[in-house]
């Protein structure tokens, strides 16, 4: 077995033993920093009209692109993003189909990302914990070229550095579940009602439905209503079901 | 939730007409749908490991067999042994009455949920349960790599013995779950089982043969 296999496997029996999960991402780093990689992002995918942003796990990628890339909704167009909705398999950035960077606005978007030092890079879908599609992306600051055996490698620690990131974000004491008036109030926001319009649907008072809101909030980790729906849907909290008839599209 | 049904060579007559469902389930999946193995003409699927000495898990639901898995002792060709011994580069080929090979576990299609809860979660529980009856350490075989992340979703142990490699187009890789109180508590709790889910029906065979068990060879 090679010097780089083994520090791999010594990875794996490491992983979840740090005491933080910036420390697993320092870790992973510094071992893929021998595949040529430097940045990672941890990412479920968003559905829709939706934004990607609230659907990040853990996120190393350079800031600055980072928040180009959710103010213009790139994920809508990366043709690296959207490859990962039709394969579950794992692939180097410059191998994305042909289909999927002809079209409009991707070769762009791959331009702005090289300019911020994400030239190349590799990505390996996976299932979240709550079976959300999501995927591991790490970036290079050249074009990566990878053996069999480092796509192998790769493929491994996402996987086991996704399950040991979903499995430490769980035990936040934060996260607690939503009342059923909670999902109601939840349901009647997502559907554009305002606080006094739930407060007579609900029949209870508007400071109240503030509280409820404030509560959903804090409860879900979430900074406004877009993203406590989107965390209630990841969670189970509420379902795609209930989010549609309250949008009044289920007949 | 699913009962897992233990069947061996002494009781299977208890489970005919299951056992042949199971088999041609299995020949639907492996052979017709997935060209993983040749199509044989009575529509039932057996390979050179379904001997006297492999155990069955059934998993029932409804009357139906929806799930099932195949355990055998590592001391014996098995699947792994046979075909990729080369993917076990980290902790070598295992061989160990207490290691057993896991294979053949998948779940009907119209019985694929998503979720923890579903029926793929119930199976796994099923198996830790009865490595853990039968004093069986480790558990195991070769496998789909994102399979490995639904065990160590569960919050298992998941001891890489190669990394994953492309087989038949698949990334898979040999991968091995420790079996413990501890994996079986934190597997249920996720997939939501509030029960053992094991039956035993007529004659039992211990996993490991009494002459094999460390304990009793100590003694000796």
């Amino acid at each position: 077995m090679g010097a780089q296999e083994k520090t791999v496997f010594e990875f794996i029996e490491r992983v979840d033993n740090h005491i933080s999960i910036d420390h697993l991402l320092d870790d992973l780093l510094q071992v893929v920093g021998d595949f040529g990689i430097e940045h990672m992002i941890y990412t479920g995918l968003p559905v829709g009209n939706n934004s990607i942003d609230p659907l990040v796990k853990t996120n190393r990628f350079p800031q600055e692109w980072w928040n180009r890339y959710v103010e213009l909704d790139y994920a809508k167009k990366d043709a690296v993003c959207q490859q990962v909705y039709s394969t579950m398999s794992p692939f180097v950035w410059h191998d994305v189909q042909p289909g999927f960077t002809s079209r409009d606005g991707a070769a762009r978007i791959a331009g702005e990302a090289a300019e911020h030092g994400l030239v190349d890079g590799y990505i390996v879908p996976v299932f979240s914990r709550d079976e959300w599609l999501s995927a591991i992306s790490f970036a290079a600051p050249k074009r990566l070229i990878l053996s069999q055996k480092e796509r192998g490698a790769l493929n491994l620690m996402a996987i086991y550095t996704s399950s040991a990131i979903e499995r430490r974000q769980q035990k936040r004491p934060a996260r607690g579940k939503l009342s059923t008036r909670e999902r109601e109030v939840l349901l009647w926001t997502s559907a554009g009602k305002s606080c006094w319009d739930v407060s007579v649907i609900l029949g209870i008072s508007e400071k109240t439905v503030r509280y409820h809101t404030a509560q959903i909030r804090t409860k879900l980790n979430a900074t406004n209503t877009t993203h406590a729906v989107v965390r209630a849907l990841q969670q189970g909290e509420i379902t795609l079901g209930q989010l549609a008839e309250s949008l009044g599209d289920f007949h | 939730m699913i009962e897992a049904h233990v069947v061996n060579a002494q009781n299977r007559h208890l489970y005919e007409s299951e056992f042949e469902e199971f088999l041609r389930r299995r020949h639907d999946y492996y052979a017709v749908a997935n060209r993983w193995v040749p199509i044989s003409d009575d529509g039932l699927e057996l390979d050179p490991f379904d001997t006297a000495q492999a155990t069955y898990l059934l998993g029932m639901l409804e009357g139906r067999v929806v799930t099932s898995a195949r355990l055998m002792p590592t001391t014996i060709p098995n699947l792994v042994s046979e075909k990729f011994p080369h993917m076990c580069e980290n902790i070598g080929l295992p061989c160990s009455p207490e290691w057993a090979d896991w294979t053949r576990t998948y779940v009907l299609p119209e019985y694929r949920g998503v979720g923890a809860t579903g029926i793929l979660g119930q199976m796994f529980c099923a198996v830790m349960e009865y490595c853990l009856d039968e004093g069986i350490t480790h558990t195991g075989g070769v496998l789909q790599q994102f399979l490995i992340k639904r065990w160590l979703d569960l919050g298992w142990k998941v001891i890489p013995a190669g990394l994953p490699r492309i087989l038949s187009g698949d990334w898979c890789l040999v991968a091995y779950v420790e079996v413990t109180e501890t994996a079986l508590k934190k597997g249920r709790a996720h997939a939501s089982i509030d029960r053992p889910l094991l039956v035993r029906n007529g004659t039992q065979l211990p996993f490991i043969k009494p002459s094999q068990h460390p304990a009793i060879e100590a003694v000796t």
